[in-house]
């Protein structure tokens, strides 16, 4: 299988060749026009620059280094994407007999250096590089020869670090028919099996010497990283056009900007701590040795740089889809200048919350505690994203193509991964989760969501301007789903494997895993076979797509939001093909969302304005409180008639209270299950009936409480059985449906009265 | 969406579900009825480490007493080559061809005397053979199949559509 990615390699050098030598074989595909038709011929011709291979080892324009940056990272996704899929081959079965204990090691290890140095931070660069001078008026970087070095020191390091798995390729390949003794010299060099965190004292005691060539590759590629933060910091503060003031920076730019400040104060720290290991191991320093500074030091070391990593790859993804969710939303970016503050908040706190990864090694206890409440707080921002994103989305003109389909999806799987990682940011929870799957499946899901999704995402949503031709939509739109039911079938196994007890790191397991295990490796292998589709949708597009002269393919004019780079992009089309610019006879700002109905000529109406907003929210809550009351009131008494048949347990309402820390107590329980169903039961209602089926209010009210009713059942069972269990149902669905009638009547009489946001009732 | 939209996205997506539910099989049991053959498997690996390195594992002048004390001249051939493999090699490691009479002391950590030194030795693998069931490739290569049909037949459905109106 390690051929594959040699093979990967060899089909898209051999792509962009050819593509650049030859241009597109436009003669083969048609050309769309403003109009929705299409012409067929070669009226033009596009190649302007002579294509060899001299130009691209010597250009220093930022869009082909961008594009040199976007095909690397793809490579190094496919070398990473195959040590993931030889890893979850392993794991098929609980014995490890696919590959050997030492490759397994391996192979974990290399997958997270390859994805995290070489996948995610140089495809971000890369986007960064090709778009960010559009974005912002630049005619090209700040320093076009230094950026062309930084991307050039990242091919021999990752050769450096990965160096290992080709010199025993060679040498197995040779050892076909030359003796092994010859050979002594190749199978010297093992890939290494530290983990991507190259813990000492491991890495200081393995004799491997790859592993001394891994971290040279890897203060190479950090001062690749340090060179590119550098030059995008100075391009935007110095290079940037006229007309273009901080006020005016996008989104994207912002996160590029916090991402790079970001990378100058974390890299140091890696550079610092893996030189340190390079004289441990090499020069008999001591500076990691028990006598001195210990592994803690090194632990303190690498994760300072470590976890700001985490947002050095994160940040810009989140740019990324803080750009691409409100053009498929119809409207702006709701709160653009709280998810601005967000963003660089977490560039500040990222450095503030390392030791959530130490929390086992001891450390005193007020220390770590300082560590966890930051851990908790860092959600904060995220959150901000989070919710400025769904509510972009609300009621917008929500179009589902592909770019969209990714937004989408990953802001759903990105909300379980993150709430998974605040229960970990947690002492107590962290100890008993500590290097379990729990942690992994956190992690990835997280990860996977945001990074890989808007990666794909912004690949479709800018093909046309790259590429001027358009992608395979509904090839697209399929691999959209599958890598999101993919990503959560895999993700969501490791974190029940994980909350079972399964650990990380081991090439075998106990038996009673298999399964889980087994889902998982389906999952990943979805993922895999999507990741193939994208590259597909690529390749054959970049060759055979239908051509693109209109430059609004996504119709951003209609609601004023064809930025900068669709701007350039349509400058490029006029000037080569001497296409008119189009626009709409009408646009509306993209502040409006697209209305329905009467409302749909109305200026005044659309996205949702916070502070106009808040009288009608204001209301909803008051009249959903009282809603509830007649809610919960009606259901009391059902409750209590079953409890006087004797098939419900008012001592159940006990356990209710326990969570408030009052032993025993059914009245303080049921207070607390009053309150919840005057607040969380029925604002829930309030906010969600508009989506729930059933009209009039009330049907919609008896199928919310219906929806309800399997979590009432399982926490309010008291060990029924038999005709007492029947009625025990039969008691709670009827309990359920008085909810369900008090809530949503009360709310109907309720709101002539007092003006709420509900369309439902307003209707 | 009318029912053709529907099937070119809904068989599709179940034939690549089909595919990737499938892979595994066919490659673990493809892999099984070759490896051996193949001579990828059942060459077990012991490490070995130096006696200046094993105080990094137990304090100087002790040792664990679960670790078995053993002489070079007790293991067999084959033990005895994988151990100086191991010695001369940078890895420590050395491929025991032949078979693993102390597996049981090597398991668990064993300190063989060797040259006036001792040497910690433990498994490094035992490159343990992959078994699978009989049906496990036919079914797995049955389900790529199905999958691949599945993925690509509304393209299939559309090019017969093609041909018959022609």
């Amino acid at each position: 299988m390690s051929v594959v990615p040699y093979a990967f390699v060899a089909c898209l050098v051999v792509g962009v060749v050819l593509r650049a030598r030859y241009g597109s074989f436009r003669n083969l595909s048609r050309t769309i026009l403003a109009d929705g038709g299409h012409v067929r011929g070669d009226e033009t011709e596009e190649r302007e620059k002579k294509a060899n291979l001299l130009r691209w080892v010597t250009t220093v324009d930022h869009k082909d280094i961008g594009l040199l940056y976007l095909v690397f990272g793809t490579v190094a996704a496919l070398w990473g994407g195959v040590d993931s899929m030889m890893i979850r081959t392993e794991l098929l079965t609980p014995a490890v007999d696919v590959w050997s204990e030492e490759t397994y090691n391996a192979l974990f290890t290399t997958h997270g250096l390859t994805m995290l140095f070489f996948f995610v931070t140089p495809v971000f660069f890369g986007m960064a590089n090709y778009f960010l001078p559009l974005l912002i008026g630049a005619d090209d970087l700040a320093f076009p020869r230094i950026n062309a070095i930084a991307f050039w020191l990242l091919p021999p390091s990752l050769l450096l670090v990965r160096g290992g798995l080709i010199t025993e390729v060679i040498a197995r390949v040779l050892g076909l028919g030359l003796p092994r003794s010859m050979l002594e010299i190749l199978y010297t060099l093992a890939p290494p099996a530290t983990g991507w965190t190259l813990y000492t004292p491991l890495s200081t005691q393995l004799a491997n010497p790859q592993i001394d060539f891994m971290l040279l590759g890897l203060h190479l590629s950090g001062l690749s990283t340090m060179m590119g933060a550098i030059n995008f910091i100075v391009t935007i503060f110095m290079k940037r056009g006229p007309d273009v003031d901080i006020g005016d920076f996008d989104i994207f730019t912002w996160s590029m900007l916090t991402t790079s400040g970001i990378i100058l104060f974390a890299f140091p720290l890696l550079g610092s701590a893996i030189l340190m290991l390079l004289l441990d191991r090499n020069f008999g320093t001591s500076f990691y040795a028990v006598e001195a500074g210990g592994s803690i030091l090194y632990q303190n070391l690498f994760w300072f740089f470590g976890h700001p990593e985490v947002y050095i790859i994160f940040l810009p993804a989140t740019g990324l889809m803080s750009t691409i969710l409100p053009k498929f939303s119809g409207r702006k970016l709701f709160g653009f200048k709280f998810v601005v503050y967000s963003t660089l908040a977490i560039g500040v706190m990222s450095f503030g919350v390392w030791a959530h990864h130490m929390f086992t090694t001891g450390m005193d206890p007020r220390l770590l505690t300082s560590f966890m409440i930051v851990s908790i707080a860092i959600a904060v921002p995220s959150a901000i994203k989070v919710f400025n994103w769904m509510t972009t989305m609300w009621k917008g003109d929500i179009r589902l193509t592909a770019p969209m389909l990714f937004s989408a999806g990953g802001l759903g799987l990105f909300v379980i991964g993150g709430i998974t990682g605040v229960f970990l940011a947690s002492i107590p929870i962290d100890v008993m989760y500590q290097d379990t799957y729990y942690v992994v499946g956190h992690f990835h899901m997280i990860l996977m969501a945001i990074i890989p999704f808007q990666m794909f995402a912004a690949s479709y949503y800018w093909f046309p301007i790259i590429t001027e031709r358009m992608y395979n939509q509904r090839l697209a739109r399929l691999q959209a789903v599958l890598t999101s039911v993919g990503v959560f079938v895999t993700f969501m196994a490791f974190l029940i494997m994980g909350a079972l007890g399964m650990p990380r790191r081991f090439a075998s397991y106990p038996p009673k895993f298999q399964l889980f295990h087994d889902v998982a490796s389906v999952g990943a292998f979805v993922i895999g076979f999507s990741v193939l589709l994208w590259l597909y949708n690529m390749l054959h597009s970049l060759w055979f797509g239908d051509l693109v002269r209109d430059a609004d393919v996504w119709d951003l004019k209609k609601t004023q939001q064809f930025t900068r780079e669709w701007q350039a992009f349509e400058a490029r089309l006029a000037e080569k093909y001497g296409v008119t610019s189009t626009s709409p006879e009408e646009t509306r700002a993209a502040a409006e969302s697209q209305m329905v109905g009467d409302q749909k000529d109305e200026p005044d109406t659309g996205s949702p304005k916070a502070f106009e907003d808040l009288s009608g929210i204001g209301n909803d809550v008051v009249v959903g409180a009282v809603a509830g009351f007649v809610g919960m009131m009606l259901m009391s008494a059902v409750l209590y008639v079953g409890s006087l048949l004797g098939v419900f347990d008012l001592v159940s309402f006990a356990e209710l209270a326990e969570l408030v820390g009052v032993e025993g107590s059914p009245l303080v329980g049921y207070l607390i299950f009053l309150g919840g169903g005057m607040t969380t039961w029925a604002l829930l209602f309030v906010t969600f009936a508009d989506f729930l089926p059933g009209e009039p209010l009330l049907r919609t009210g008896l199928v919310f409480a219906v929806v309800m009713l399997p979590g009432f059942f399982v926490a309010f069972y008291s060990g029924q059985s038999g005709w007492e269990l029947v009625g025990y149902i039969l008691v709670a669905f009827v309990a359920h449906l008085a909810y369900g009638a008090g809530l949503a009547t009360t709310f109907k009489m309720l709101s002539g009265r007092l003006k709420t946001s509900l369309v439902h009732v307003s209707e | 969406m009318n029912w053709s939209d529907a099937a070119a996205y809904a068989l599709p997506f179940l034939g690549a579900l089909v595919f990737c539910a499938s892979i595994g099989g066919a490659v673990y049991g493809g892999y099984a009825a070759v490896q051996d053959d193949l001579g990828l498997c059942g060459v077990p690996a012991i490490a070995v480490t130096p006696p200046e390195d094993i105080d990094h594992n137990a304090p100087e002048g002790t040792v664990d007493p679960s670790w078995t004390q053993l002489d070079y001249e007790e293991l067999n051939e084959a033990e005895k080559e994988a151990f100086e493999e191991a010695v001369g090699s940078v890895s420590g490691t050395g491929d025991v061809h032949g078979e693993l009479e102390h597996e049981a002391a090597f398991s668990g950590g064993a300190l063989v005397a060797y040259e006036g030194e001792e040497y910690y030795v433990a498994i490094e693998t035992m490159d343990e053979c992959a078994s699978a069931a009989p049906w496990v490739l036919p079914a797995g290569v049955l389900g790529v199949l199905v999958g691949l049909g599945l993925f690509y037949s509304p393209r299939l459905a559309r090019m017969l559509a093609h041909r018959s109106d022609r």
